[in-house]
């Protein structure tokens, strides 16, 4: 290997390192009371279960959302728009792209919590609703491009001869081209799935971060949360900054999984 | 010698470059505070690290493009997809470990961009080896194949030819950095700098890392807030449009 990649392949394998080397302390058996516990609450509860539930439960729900929207709005721009249409819905889904996770966060919680905590008042809006509503948002850029990308690769001839056939544009496109395009359309959703794990910040703002079992609507943790709220506050060395590099570890270990597996799927 | 002419002269080239972009961030940062008060300074901030860890990752991106420009898709890149799946919390917390704890650089905008030039790294040096791969390859490689060497190759034929690119890419990686909170927040701190500029070694709260932490605070109703998130927003769908790929555009959105 040369130079250069060399120090590229080592600066990011250092950082993986780091985060297992951090980690090294918590990892030996018992060093962690509770660690399968449901609440992560230093310094006497090192819970990971809650979290990680939640965490799960989190991206589930914002791929539920931001699924649909993102597979229909790839195989509308990448087989069937043409025109201003094309332009116009291409064009906002860039426009998402550059709005930064932080302001999704805070015109959530600027319009979304208000009407939530109508309906929830005790959790004030709080939970894992409003943070995977707005982790959807911020999921369908990356699920559309997948999606479309899986749609412009279904071989012309294909939906030609469907047309041939008698069946409509839309049908052959529905009929055909998804069918052609199921594993990249799956990927699509994989990789979205990928990035909804690893967001932290606007599901910070959003979850509330109590140390309570998940709900929908009153305040949890996630994994991603727990790490925002927590790691600049620990103490280095200390166990509680050692079971926060576990969070971080399991943080990376979902997301660059789920990753490469929609990856190997393409 | 150990080091040739060449290579002294580049160090050389990279000392001026690197100490031009810190005279400017400092010019910039001033100007900033007078223009945009109340966030003049978290804006500067942001600009600050944003240019500064463009001008860390450029080299190594650049680098890694040259030397695989002509090489069939391996290992590098399949490890490089990988860890750009990296969560930027992750990489947060290790430029927490490294820049501000080990190297003791402390909360600092030095840290910071080391931090955002770390996050970038992968995706700069994927997105940079694509770039040399789209454009005039085959031109390159018949140059290659009259005798030219590599290097020369690159620097006066591939490297013209895909700059269009390769700006699109330092476009889009400025776009993801701009909006960076996670990372900032644990190498850049979460207090504003105070009135007037501080150097770079001092912390200061970026625009991002601002509008967390008074919405965290509870104030995020306030008019800091909302200009905070005008200033992200504008800057951040600006830089996201202008580096849209031209071919393909959908591949890259929303990394």
């Amino acid at each position: 290997m040369r130079p250069w990649s060399a120090l590229v392949v080592l600066v990011t394998g250092a950082l993986v390192a780091t985060l297992v080397h951090e980690a090294l302390p918590a990892l030996v058996p018992r060093a962690l009371p509770e660690l399968w516990g449901m609440a992560f609450s230093p310094p006497d509860r090192f819970g990971a279960l809650g979290p990680l539930t939640g965490s799960v439960a989190v991206a589930a729900l914002a791929l539920a959302l931001a699924g649909p929207v993102g597979v229909g709005a790839g195989i509308y721009l990448g087989s069937l728009a043409q025109g201003t249409w094309a332009r116009l819905l291409s064009g906002a889904i860039d426009t998402l792209t550059g709005v930064p996770a932080v302001v999704v966060g805070f015109l959530a919680t600027s319009f979304l919590l208000p009407v939530l905590r109508v309906v929830a008042p005790a959790g004030g809006g709080y939970g894992l609703l409003p943070a995977a509503v707005a982790l959807g948002v911020m999921v369908v850029p990356t699920v559309e491009g997948f999606a479309a990308d899986a749609m412009r690769a279904v071989p012309a001839d294909l939906v030609a001869g469907s047309l041939a056939l008698g069946a409509t544009l839309e049908a052959s496109v529905l009929g055909v081209g998804v069918a052609h395009a199921r594993r990249g359309l799956s990927q699509a959703v994989l990789l979205g799935t990928g990035r909804a794990l690893g967001e932290g910040m606007a599901v910070e703002m959003l979850v509330g971060n109590a140390p309570h079992p998940p709900a929908l609507l009153a305040p949890s943790q996630t994994l991603t949360s727990v790490l925002v709220q927590q790691f600049g506050l620990a103490q280095p060395r200390s166990l509680w900054a050692h079971a926060l590099a576990v969070l971080g570890i399991l943080v990376l270990a979902l997301a660059a999984g789920v990753s490469a597996l929609g990856a190997r799927r393409a | 010698m150990i080091l040739s002419r060449r290579a002294c002269a580049l160090c050389a080239l990279g000392a001026a470059a690197l100490g031009a972009a810190v005279a400017g961030v400092n010019v910039v940062r001033g100007a900033l505070f007078a223009l945009a008060p109340g966030v003049g300074g978290m804006l500067a901030a942001s600009l600050a690290v944003v240019i500064l860890s463009l001008a860390a990752v450029a080299p190594p991106a650049l680098g890694v493009a040259r030397e695989r420009a002509w090489s069939e898709p391996g290992p590098v890149e399949a490890w490089l997809l990988l860890v750009s799946a990296t969560p930027a919390l992750i990489v947060g917390m290790t430029a927490l470990v490294w820049f501000v704890e080990r190297a003791g650089l402390g909360f600092s905008l030095v840290s910071g961009a080391l931090g955002l030039a770390l996050m970038n790294l992968p995706f700069a040096a994927l997105g940079a080896l694509q770039a040399v791969r789209q454009d005039e390859r085959s031109a390159g490689t018949g140059a290659l194949a009259l005798g030219v060497p590599e290097a020369r190759v690159f620097r006066d034929i591939v490297l013209p030819a895909s700059a269009g690119a390769l700006a699109r890419v330092a476009l889009r990686a400025a776009a993801r950095a701009f909006g960076e909170t996670a990372v900032l927040m644990f190498t850049a701190g979460v207090e504003p700098a105070s009135a007037s500029p501080r150097g770079l070694m001092g912390g200061s709260a970026t625009l991002a890392v601002r509008l967390w932490y008074l919405t965290s605070q509870g104030q995020g109703t306030g008019a800091q807030a909302r200009a905070c998130a005008l200033w992200l927003t504008v800057i951040g769908v600006a830089l996201a449009l202008a580096g849209r790929p031209r071919e393909a555009p959908v591949t890259e959105r929303g990394r």
